[in-house]
This record gives structure tokens, sequence and C-alpha cells, in this order.
């Protein structure tokens, strides 16, 4: 009896044991598998994180990117409100030199023993109108004379010219024969062109190449850059030397004015800073590569226009009279007192205004005798597109000549847009006023007619 | 004209049908699954692409990602978080069932059948299936849950292309008291397994699944290399019929063949019920999260 129930007892053990037994063959399968899939689950993990992380490593290397970009952009903003501010009295002064160096010179004749001291002295105005336009096209001003050109006559232009004065740098050119059109003022991208030749040329003084490319592109072509070029077609012009090359601190404040790697004395640090600005000022961009030893390239894109551009006739070059009225307007004397008599040396009947109200004032009390108004952009009482549009309230018809030696915030190219019929750059020498006054002049009789 | 070419014949005209109708659908996402379940070189990335894709999917799919049932921690919104927190297989598996469930959604009740209780029938012989695979061979078990989810699409077809004869051969089974593959052999010439076989051989899925599918009434009768898992297939469906859990096409068992399948696998009968047992708590945790419930209102 008790081994009855002993063996059936025994039974029981052994079927739960199978039981049990089994169990753990499950658990153990299952762990097994499941340890397996977590194993999986973590390597995914760590795929999915590591991209996540690299994202963000790219992502604040290119904020780092964009700051610094803000940044150099920023410093040479506040450098070229300075430097505009410089030019705009300089050429002031250089205005009356040149006024009345060229009053002088009509006066005396060529055996005159001052006369080629005078001619010198108006040589070295135009040296330095030079070195004010450099500074003005830094401060991405004086972009008035607009017209559609061909970039790649400019560039065949300029480098056989610059060829001819280097001989041991030598000229490539891979110019795409379908390039669009640009609108720029051709004498500013000329000396954007040669501002860069001798960039590069300085670069490698033992000679070398240098690779002149233009080509079509879009602002697609340019999503990599750090910048977002406004949507449109675009010029690409890229010039690559074989020099020394730079490094990236060099790099980074390439554009400032008054910045040269090559030792003071060598240059005015002004090339590459009006590049920048006329650059900017056209609406395009401008990018340099370069490594240390390694050569440059620097890439210009211009926005391009669906226009083939046109060949412009060749300017008038004697002095030409007239004996129209003319309103002088300038608040500076010196200005007033040299263009005053500038105008009467030409014939001209001449009023002077010092002042914005002051050339209101005679506007309004003698408009119908005045031909033509000479306005001065910058006046301490009231500005010159005030001015502007005041006289052109009380004669819709009249005839305006625009002067300024800079303006600091575009006022000019602001009047130019609304219609203004003429823009004179200060100094400004006796025969430059007089084509400038004859084209306006002659201009209103072709309408009238 | 043999019996087997007309037979052929029969079916291949309902596959046209099929591959014109809403059930072809699901093609290309299952069978995209099913190959990333086969190779092994595939990657989390490849599902999710192939989920994404199928954006009513993607929100199935992350819906049961974040239900009680898979104790998700953390809001999962993205495949790629699913992946991450209730991990690759179990990813795979959501993916393929809420799939599979879209063409099981638009099946007619009549008499005694329904979409739904064939549902029920269907991801209870995949989960079944997939814990045998698991827990007495220690293998994955993958391809056994996707075998379990489409061994029956056969009666789904049958349901949607042949709804008079359908309807005749359900009648059939209530009243001569037979299983649903003698009514379909007598009304029809073929059965379910006939027209799962061809399909998901036309949808060109790995042979090992289309000859179970198409076996899964006579394992005996798949060739040798696949018998294993055929065996297995059957075994999961005998079960499920047995403790009446969805809808049953076979309620008339036949042991003999059972006791075959079990003597081929090595398995013990009483190890099957207790991954049987845990397999019914699988279930019916699931229905209380609400996981068979058809939306189609939301359609």
């Amino acid at each position: 009896m008790t081994n009855r129930i002993s063996n059936k007892r025994i039974e029981e053990i052994k079927k739960e044991n199978l039981i049990l037994e089994t169990k753990v063959k499950h658990l153990i399968n299952d762990l097994q598998l499941t340890k397996k899939e977590n194993e999986i689950s973590t390597k995914n993990y760590f795929e999915i994180y590591s991209s996540m992380e690299r994202k963000v490593e790219e992502r604040t290397r290119q904020v780092e990117e964009l700051q610094r970009q803000y940044q150099r952009a920023q410093r040479l903003e506040s450098i070229g409100t300075l430097a505009g501010g410089i030019a705009h009295n300089f050429n002031n002064l250089l205005m009356g030199i040149q006024g009345n160096a060229s009053l002088m010179l009509e006066e005396i004749h060529s055996g005159h023993p001052h006369f080629e001291k005078l001619k010198t002295i108006q040589k070295l105005v135009r040296n330095g109108s030079r070195l004010t336009r450099q500074l003005l096209g830094y401060a991405r001003e004086g972009r008035y004379e607009i017209k559609a050109v061909s970039l790649n006559h400019l560039v065949r232009e300029t480098s056989d010219t610059f060829s001819t004065t280097r001989k041991e740098i030598r000229i490539h050119r891979e110019l795409d024969d379908d390039l669009y059109a640009i609108e720029a003022d051709q004498g500013q991208i000329e000396q954007v062109l040669l501002n860069l030749y001798v960039n590069a040329a300085e670069a490698m003084p033992q000679g070398g190449k240098l690779l002149l490319k233009t080509m079509n592109a879009t602002h697609q072509d340019m999503k990599d850059k750090c910048y977002k070029p406004k949507p449109g077609n675009y010029v690409l012009l890229s010039l690559t030397d074989t020099g020394v090359g730079m490094d990236r601190r060099t790099m980074d404040r390439i554009f400032e004015p008054f910045f040269t790697s090559r030792g003071m004395g060598k240059g005015t640090g002004l090339g590459l800073a009006s590049v920048y600005g006329t650059v900017k000022a056209h609406g395009g961009y401008i990018d340099v590569y370069s490594e240390k030893g390694n050569g440059a390239t620097f890439e210009i894109y211009l926005p391009a226009i669906g226009m083939k551009p046109r060949k412009e006739k060749s300017e008038i070059t004697d002095i030409m009279k007239g004996k129209e009225m003319v309103l002088l307007v300038d608040d500076e004397d010196v200005v007033a007192d040299v263009g005053g008599e500038m105008l009467r040396k030409l014939s001209y009947e001449v009023l002077v205004a010092r002042s914005g109200k002051e050339a209101i004032k005679t506007y309004e009390s003698r408009w119908t005798k005045i031909d033509l108004v000479i306005l001065d952009m910058i006046m301490p009482d009231m500005n010159g597109g005030e001015v502007y549009d005041r006289i052109k309230k009380i004669n819709p018809h009249a005839k305006i000549l625009l002067s300024s030696g800079y303006s600091r915030d575009g006022q000019a190219a602001d009047i130019m847009e609304r219609g203004c019929d003429g823009f004179i750059q200060k100094p400004f020498s006796l025969k430059v006023l007089s084509e400038s006054i004859r084209k306006l002049l002659e201009k209103r009789n072709d309408r009238l007619s | 004209m043999t019996f087997e070419d007309e037979r052929y014949e029969k079916i291949s005209k309902i596959i046209e049908l099929v591959d014109q109708s809403e059930i072809s659908s699901i093609q290309s996402v299952v069978s995209g699954v099913i190959d990333v379940i086969n190779d092994p070189q595939s990657s989390a990335k490849d599902l999710k692409d192939i989920i994404e894709i199928d954006p009513p999917l993607t929100a199935k799919v992350l819906k049961v990602a974040n239900s009680a049932y898979y104790y998700s921690l953390k809001k999962i919104s993205e495949i790629q978080h699913a992946v991450i927190w209730i991990g690759f297989d179990v990813v795979k598996e959501i993916a393929l069932s809420q799939k599979v469930c879209e063409v099981f959604e638009q099946d007619e009740t009549v008499s005694g059948y329904s979409g739904r209780s064939l549902w029920k029938h269907s991801i209870a012989v995949a989960l079944l299936g997939k814990m045998i695979c698991r827990r007495e061979f220690g293998e994955r078990g993958e391809n056994a849950y996707a075998a379990g989810l489409l061994h029956d699409i056969g009666i789904i077809v049958e349901n949607q292309f042949l709804e008079k004869e359908f309807t005749d051969i359900l009648h059939k089974t209530e009243q001569e008291k037979i299983n649903l593959s003698k009514a379909e052999s007598e009304v029809l010439g073929y059965t379910h397994t006939d027209i799962g076989k061809m399909l998901t051989e036309h949808w060109s899925f790995p042979e090992e699944l289309v000859v179970a599918i198409g076996n899964h009434h006579h394992p005996d009768k798949a060739p040798q290399e696949f018998s294993r898992f055929a065996s297995i297939l059957y075994i999961a469906d005998y079960l499920c019929q047995e403790r009446g859990i969805g809808y049953s096409d076979a309620p008339y068992f036949d042991p003999g063949v059972f006791r075959g399948c079990l003597k081929r696998l090595d398995i013990k009968a009483y190890a099957l019920d207790l991954i049987v047992n845990d397999m019914e708590e699988e279930i019916s945790k699931m229905e209380g999260q609400g996981l068979f419930q058809y939306d189609k209102s939301n359609k």
C-alpha cells in the first residue's frame, strides 16, 4: 500500500520534473533569442545615435562658419563706413585743387613757367581721386554708370593690357562664348579685374600661370556656399594663380582695407577691398580658395541679364562751352567757389546756392530762366534728395545734374533710379564738367524737338 | 485538359482578379518585410523605408508600438524610434500583421464566418508558430509568424471573388458537418490552400512559405526540405482550432496527421500545452489592448 502510494508519488514528481525541465528549456531558448535581439537593437541604437551626432557636428560647424562670415561682413561694413567718410571729405578737397588748377591752366600758355607744375598738380589730383574711387568702391558706392556689358570682352581687354606689362606671367583664358551679359559699371569692373591681376602677380614674384575662366551659373550652383544667393542667373569668373597661396587667417582678412600680407609700403592694401566692395555693389558674390604654397582661386559671381551687350559710342573730347544759365548748389565753399568759376569759364551764366534752402529759394524765383541745376548730394540743412524733389515739384522738366564725392547711404543711386538725368563724380575737371553739361542739355533739346 | 491543368486555369483567373483588387495592395509591403526577414544583411533602415512609403501603415505601426502591450516608455513618433525602443523584430511583426490585417478587414460576415474571426485565428497561428520555433528550437520564427498570418489568405480570396460559391460552401460545411476543404473541393474542385499557394507563388514569396501555406492541411505531402516548417504551421493551426481561438475551417480533426507532425519534430504534447497556454495569455492581452479592433469607421 505505502509502496504503491510512493510509486505514484514518484511518477507525479517525475512528470512535474519533466514539465519544469521543458519550461526551463523554453525560457533559456527565449532568453537567448531576446538577448540576441537586444544586441541588434543596441547596435541599431548606436548607429542612429552616431549618425545624429555626426549631423549635429556638421550643423555646428556650419553655424560657426556663418558666424565667422557674419563677423567678417560686419567688420568690413564698419570699415567701409569709415573709408567712405574719409573719401567724401578728401574728394571735396581734391575738387578744390582740381578746379583751381584747371582755371589757372586756362589762363596761361603752355610756355608759362608754371604750366608743367600745374599739369603735375592735375595728374596728382587724378591719382588721389583714383585712390578715393577705390575707397568708394570699397564703401559700395558710386555705382552709377550702369549698362549691359560683356564680361568676356572686359576680361580679354584688361588681360591683354596686363600681360604686356608683366611678361613673366602667362595668362590662359577659357571664356564661355555663350556667356550672359551683366549689368555693370564698366570702369569699376575693369578696376576689379586689374586689381585681381595685380594681386595674382604679387603672389607670383617669380612668374607663373594665371587662368581666367568664365561660365554661366545659377543660384543653384552656389547652394553649398555660406551665403544665400538671390535666385537667378549669374556669370561666374574664376581666377586661379600658381602663386604662394595664403593661410586661413590671411584669407579671413584679405578683403579688409589696408590689410596686406606683403609688408607695409608695397601696394595700398586697398585693391582687394575695393574688389569686394564693387562686387557687392553689383549684387555679386566673391569667394576665395587657397592653401599656403598652393596658389589661390578667386571666384566672382555677378548677376546676369538676358540682354546682349551694346557697343558704346566713343566720347567727344573737346571742351564745349554754352550760354545757358546754371544753378550750382554746394554747401562746401571751396567747391562752390571753384565750381562757379569753372562754369563761368565755360561761358555759362552762373547762380550759386550754398545750401538746400537757398537753392529752393533761388529756383522758385528764377526757374523759368534756369536751364540746369548742378546739385550736391550731401548738405547739412537739406539733403540732395529733398532738394531734388522740391525742384521737380516746381518744374517737372527741370534738368538736374547730381554731383557727389560720395554718398553714404546710396542717396545718389536712389535719385538716379527716380529718373535723374546725370551724375558727375567729384573731383571733376573742366573737360568732364563741360561734357556732362552738354550731354544733358542736348538731351533736353532732343526731346523738345 | 487534365484535371490539374483545369484547376490551374481556374485559379489563375482568380489571381488575375486579385491583382486588380485591394488585396494586391498589401503585396509590396508584405514581400518587402518578408525580404527583410530573410536577408541577414538587411537593416532597420530597409524596414523603415518599406513602412514609411505607406503612411496609413506607418500610423498603424506607431499606434501599436505605443500601446501598453509593448510597454514603450517613451512616446514613439517615428519608425526609427520604434526600432530602437521596441526592437527591430517586433516592428517587423507589427508591420506585417497590420498590413495583412487590411485585407481581413474587408470581409463580410457569412454564416459562421467573418473576417474578424479568421483574423483572430490567423494571428493566433502566427504567434503560436513563432513561439514554438523560439521555445522548442531556439529559432527566431519570423517566417513561421508570416506563414501563420497568411496561411488562410485563400479563404479571403474566395469570400471576395467567389462570393456565391463561398456562401454555398459554408452552408455545405454546416449541413453536412464536414471540413471547409472538403466542401471547397466538392463545389470548386480546389481549396483555399491551392489559392494560397498559387497567390504567394505569384507574389514571389520564399519557397518555404509557399510550400507551407499550400500544404497546411497536408504537411506530410510537403517536400522533405520544407516538411519541418510545414509541420510547425500545421501544429499551430491545429492547436488553435482545438482551443477554439477564432475561426475554425477544420473542426473535424485528424489526430493521425498531428501525431505524425509531433514525431517528425520531436515535440512532446505537454511541451506544446505550455506554449499554447502562454500564447492564449498573449492573445487575451492583445484583445485587452484593443489590437483586434477593426477601425471600419475610420476608413
